[in-house]
């Protein structure tokens, strides 16, 4: 799942995970992991000012997250930001899997990126706890709009 | 002074490596590392004297409550207490805390009374005293710490008459500020008001005397002291022992029990219900006894030598402030550096080895007089060396070098 260019829109939610796991995975050292997560930070959309609020502010993190999600044309859209550069980038891969997708293929696919890289071992077990909080509210927000 | 490689030794975990790194632990505040020795003599018990304490009348259960009867002792020596009935177990620093907030409390504390904490505390000897205010309708008074620093004239405005106990730390965990306790026991008890000091962090930092301190209670963790986690002390004057009701009840803290009426045991056991953890209070033993081998002064002394080279290096680091200007710091230096979370660091010194803590580090209250969220924290131990501080500024030159670039994309 490399920035911009390969990213195809005619992947599938699972088939976009599956590239962003092995493409993780090839990177050797946590220097050349961290690059790549701080520039998918930079292609996903953030929250507005107005927008980071106590609605939009994710509870439990050790640094503020604010991640919106709003449903618009049978899509999921979602925005998120942080003020630590490292749990934006991780997040970032929430976003950039889960943003215009429509709400049966969130649902339907599970989010087992941070598990299946060594996203894991950076996360302690309170933050990683955090992730699948996070994962709850993308597929419940989901669930709250699949069509009838 | 001391051999440090031969002290190192002693420690094998600081012979691991951390993501392919050398590691660099200086995260002491948060816990220390078991020498061996301390962690020989848990397995030693398991082994060969394991057995419950102070029920069974066997070989093995002698033994292993004079074991645990020893290290009740040798921590009364440690603190110089007057008596070892003066000194309960308990599972820590925040455990004793909450006994005495309990028991003290639910004896003395009347609606409007008052409770003097400071703004340098750590949650665990903040929030048990503010729970007790709500409970009992009393007023909390915050000592204030402007720059990290206690002004004796703030605390002497806020003592009066209806002050019935000031909890105190000796050492901020946020600032390392050591505070003026000596003074702050003086005013109160001219004042006949009972003070606890929370030594979770000071324990380590200087030979602690209670007699001559005078304080009250007094309260720390095995784990912050070269001793196993789960263990920890609660020194109250032997009048507040009889005093204060237990907060915990079951077995070994009873005399009688009856369908109708039970009577309990005397103090200090009767602070200590159900099995205590008594391999922990051996090894807590053991921690005194090394800490004594290798000289109570000398630790005290080099480890202040550390931390103000820690100290003077990071005031050298571009853009970083450090939190607090005490007049008097021990074991820790916490800092923010302009445009970078403390995460980000934190995160980025680890793959380096580097082990500090960043976040609220259990003082919100504190952290928010400085009007941040989250800190980086780093606290040597006398384990640690001087080429350690040099790695840790090299790893944090790298780590803020790049998240700064990115910051600025």
């Amino acid at each position: 799942m490399q920035p911009a260019s390969k990213m195809g829109k005619k992947m599938t939610l699972k088939e976009k995970q599956e590239e962003f796991i092995n493409d993780f995975n090839e990177l050797d050292d946590w220097f050349t992991q961290y690059a790549y997560l701080l520039e998918l930070s930079t292609l996903i959309d953030s929250p507005s000012e107005s927008e980071k609020n106590d609605d939009t502010l994710v509870a439990g993190c050790q640094s503020k997250l604010w991640v919106s999600m709003t449903y618009e044309d049978g899509k999921v859209r979602m925005k998120a930001d942080s003020d630590a550069l490292i749990v934006k980038g991780i997040v970032s891969v929430f976003v950039t899997l889960a943003d215009n997708r429509t709400p049966e293929e969130i649902v339907n696919t599970e989010f087992d990126f941070i598990e299946k890289t060594a996203l894991k071992t950076q996360l302690s077990a309170d933050r990683f706890k955090g992730m699948k909080i996070l994962t709850k509210m993308i597929r419940d927000f989901a669930a709250d709009n699949l069509s009838e | 002074m001391f051999d440090i490689e031969n002290i190192r030794m002693d420690f094998p975990i600081l012979n691991r490596e951390v993501h392919g790194k050398k590691l660099v632990y200086l995260d002491n505040a948060a816990t220390t590392q078991i020498p061996r020795q301390v962690a020989e003599a848990i397995t030693e018990h398991y082994y060969n004297d394991n057995a419950n304490i102070h029920r069974g009348i066997h070989y093995l259960s002698e033994i292993s409550s004079q074991k645990y009867e020893d290290a009740r002792k040798k921590v009364r020596n440690f603190i110089n207490a007057e008596s070892e009935s003066e000194i309960a177990f308990t599972c820590g620093t925040t455990s004793s805390i909450n006994t005495v907030a309990s028991g003290f409390c639910d004896a003395f504390i009347q609606e409007g009374d008052e409770i003097i904490v400071s703004q340098l505390e750590h949650h665990s000897n903040f929030v048990p005293w503010q729970n007790v205010c709500r409970k009992k309708n009393a007023v909390l008074r915050i000592l204030p710490a402007e720059n990290g620093e206690i002004d004796i004239s703030d605390f002497q405005r806020l003592l009066n008459e209806r002050t019935k106990i000031v909890a105190l730390t000796q050492v901020s965990n946020v600032t390392g500020t050591v505070t003026p306790v000596e003074e702050i026991i003086k005013i109160s008890k001219d004042a006949g008001v009972p003070v606890l000091i929370d030594g979770a962090q000071g324990i380590r930092h200087e030979k602690v005397d209670v007699q001559e301190l005078g304080c009250d209670f007094y309260c720390f963790s095995g784990h912050k002291m070269m001793g196993p986690t789960g263990i920890g002390v609660l020194y109250a004057k032997e009048k507040w022992m009889e005093q204060m009701e237990p907060v915990t009840s079951g077995g070994g803290m009873v005399d009688k029990v009856t369908a109708d009426y039970t009577s309990y045991n005397t103090h200090p056991h009767k602070f200590e219900s159900g099995t205590p953890n008594y391999v922990g209070a051996i090894a807590l033993g053991k921690a005194i006894d090394y800490l004594n081998s290798v000289g109570r002064q000398d630790i005290a002394d080099y480890e202040a030598e550390l931390l103000a080279y820690t100290e003077e290096r990071l005031k050298q680091f571009p853009e970083l402030t450090i939190l607090g200007r005490p007049s008097g710091r021990a074991g820790v230096i916490s800092f923010s550096v302009e445009g970078v979370h403390p995460y980000d660091i934190a995160s980025m010194l680890d793959k380096f080895g580097i082990a500090v803590r960043s976040g609220s580090l259990c003082a919100q209250p504190l952290l928010q007089t400085f009007a941040l969220d989250s800190v980086v924290r780093v606290s040597p131990a006398f384990y640690n060396t001087f080429a350690e501080t040099d790695s840790l500024m090299e790893a944090l030159h790298k780590s803020c070098s790049l998240l700064q670039k990115w910051v600025k994309r």
